[in-house]
């Protein structure tokens, strides 16, 4: 008989209050993206943010969404976002897509995954598609402040967004700062020999699809960047994987937790009342980040590095399983 | 632990009562190894420099381009009196803009070895970094520590194996009281006076790597100000 164990900071009674939002504007920016405006519903001032934030929509009780901040994030008057509509299966961007100029929104104040590296002399951004939101913020952010960057931009015909934007921000096509492509050979026509000749000292960021992520890191590591100068953010949930059962231990307490097939490791621990915060609970965000301290583990998320996957010492649950029978958390 | 460094006679060996710390910022000296890269710069400061960081890129991959650039062996500033030692190192000048030139023609994948005195190549890494160099690109080879195989006196110490500089050696001192750099011959827990404002210092064993020096912290009742 153990008393109840204190919500842990990130548990939702603790949680802090949700940002009261309203939808100030929304622009269709292509025939799958759009683009949303919120402001304070109190007309008060918005918090700043790092460029390459993102911010999460609260599209039911239980349910967050997170989208990238475009702006950057310097005393923003608005946030603003873009969405893709995409055919997932939960609704978020289905509900995005619906809102309307004066519907309230509560949303996760910003949070940042994906900064500009402090010390970088150089920065080499590269969007695929949608990934382009969090490195648009970029953008804006080192045209304020004068650094030195280059965009590559690929995208499938007709679906550019923000691209005639970024043609004004960046100083024009040729001999600017953007290099925006048609189609993913044009793109690498350009970027392959250009990560080959990038001076020491340039910082590699990359958003986009999974496949493009894994291409341009790759080659950058192929070119031997430096693991620290090479930075991504990717979208969305990552791949699954077949599920089997396992027990879950907790350390503080010796609980045992099973968790069966049909479920999450998260939702095992939720379900038997185990606080554990989470945000995206699709392994891409890092909130629901626990210790490891026995059992080893089936790493599923796009969040810890190869060092911190070899180490063991970190579980997504979210996502991730035991690689055996049987994993204990300190919990 | 003020008393217990404070009663280190000067000159014997440090007390070792740091080296049992488990975190300590004293630079330590594994035997390098030479990781693979696009391209490498042998930063070399010295003669001896020269001779590890050759024997380290020995093991390069034939195809890979590698540039070895000689130093003197001390730090040189601008009217530096050492005209002997400039002319040969390649009669460049001062040391830092000669190194800040190198990595700026640098590109990303390049790796570089700093090979020379502990003090020399610990203010060269900090110009490397500030040029925009990661650790990850910097293999730092102190010419005191961790002698060949079959050496006298092995100088290497410490919990792990891989040896710190120890007893009297080229060392730069930051001093807590004026707040500037310079250079002695010293070891960890020594008691030396700063040249810029007459204090007498405690050599501590805290090295800040931005500034490329050990700790010197006021030992007590001196003619500082």
């Amino acid at each position: 008989m153990s008393a109840r164990r204190p919500a842990s900071p990130g548990a939702p009674e603790a949680r802090r209050a949700d940002l009261a939002l309203v939808v100030a504007g929304v622009t269709q920016l292509t025939e799958d993206v759009r683009q949303l405006t919120l402001a304070a519903r109190d007309g008060g001032p918005l918090p700043c943010y790092p460029p390459g934030s993102h911010l999460g929509l609260r599209w039911r009780p239980d349910r967050v969404n997170s989208y990238s901040l475009t702006g950057d994030g310097h005393d923003p008057a608005g946030y603003t976002l873009s969405v893709l509509r995409t055919r997932d299966s939960r609704g978020g961007s289905a509900w995005a897509h619906a809102l309307r100029p004066g519907d309230p929104v509560d949303a996760v104040a910003p949070r940042s995954a994906f900064p500009v590296a402090a010390r970088a002399r150089r920065h080499l951004l590269v969007a695929g598609g949608i990934g382009i939101t969090p490195l648009l913020s970029h953008a804006r952010w080192h045209v304020r402040w004068g650094a030195d960057f280059v965009l590559y931009y690929g995208f499938q015909p007709g679906r550019a967004a923000h691209l005639a934007e970024l043609r004004a921000l960046c100083g024009g096509q040729r001999g600017g700062r953007l290099r925006a492509f048609a189609g993913r050979d044009a793109l690498w026509a350009d970027l392959g020999p250009a990560l080959a000749r990038q001076p020491l000292g340039t910082q590699l960021y990359v958003c986009g699809p999974l496949p493009m992520i894994d291409a341009v890191t790759a080659e950058a590591r192929r070119l031997h960047w430096a693991e620290s100068r090479i930075r991504s953010e990717a979208f969305g949930a990552c791949a699954d994987g077949p599920r089997a059962p396992f027990l879950a231990t907790l350390a503080t307490d010796g609980r045992r937790v099973a968790v069966s097939a049909g479920e999450t490791l998260l939702e095992a621990l939720e379900r038997d009342g185990v606080p554990v915060p989470s945000l995206c609970r699709s392994g891409v965000c890092g909130e629901c980040r626990t210790p490891v301290t026995a059992g080893r583990v089936d790493h599923r998320d796009l969040v810890l590095s190869a060092a911190e996957r070899a180490s063991g010492d970190w579980i997504m649950p979210c996502v991730s399983r035991a690689a055996g029978d049987e994993v204990e958390l300190s919990l | 632990m003020t008393d217990a460094i404070r009663s280190t006679p000067q000159g014997t060996p440090d007390s070792g009562a740091w080296a049992r710390l488990r975190w300590t910022s004293v630079p330590r000296w594994p035997a390098p190894a030479l990781p693979p890269a696009a391209s490498y710069l042998a930063c070399c400061f010295g003669g001896e420099g020269e001779r590890r960081a050759r024997a380290l890129l020995s093991g390069a991959e034939p195809d890979v381009p590698v540039r070895v650039e000689a130093f003197a062996g001390r730090w040189s500033a601008p009217g530096d009196p050492d005209p002997a030692g400039d002319a040969q190192a390649g009669g460049q000048g001062a040391t830092d803009s000669r190194l800040r030139a190198l990595f700026d023609a640098c590109l990303t994948g390049v790796r570089v070895i700093l090979a020379g005195p502990e003090s020399v190549v610990m203010r060269a890494a900090a110009v490397a970094k500030q040029c925009g160099a990661t650790s990850e690109e910097l293999v730092l080879i102190a010419t005191e520590a961790a002698r060949a195989p079959g050496a006298a006196e092995p100088r290497a110490s410490g919990r792990d194996g891989a040896g710190h500089v120890a007893g009297r050696a080229a060392r730069r001192v930051f001093c807590a009281a004026c707040r500037q750099s310079f250079d002695t011959f010293a070891a960890l827990a020594d008691i030396v006076t700063c040249p810029g404002c007459d204090g007498r210092l405690i050599v501590d064993h805290r090295f800040s790597r931005p500034h490329a020096a050990y700790f010197g912290w006021p030992a007590g009742p001196g003619p500082h100000r």
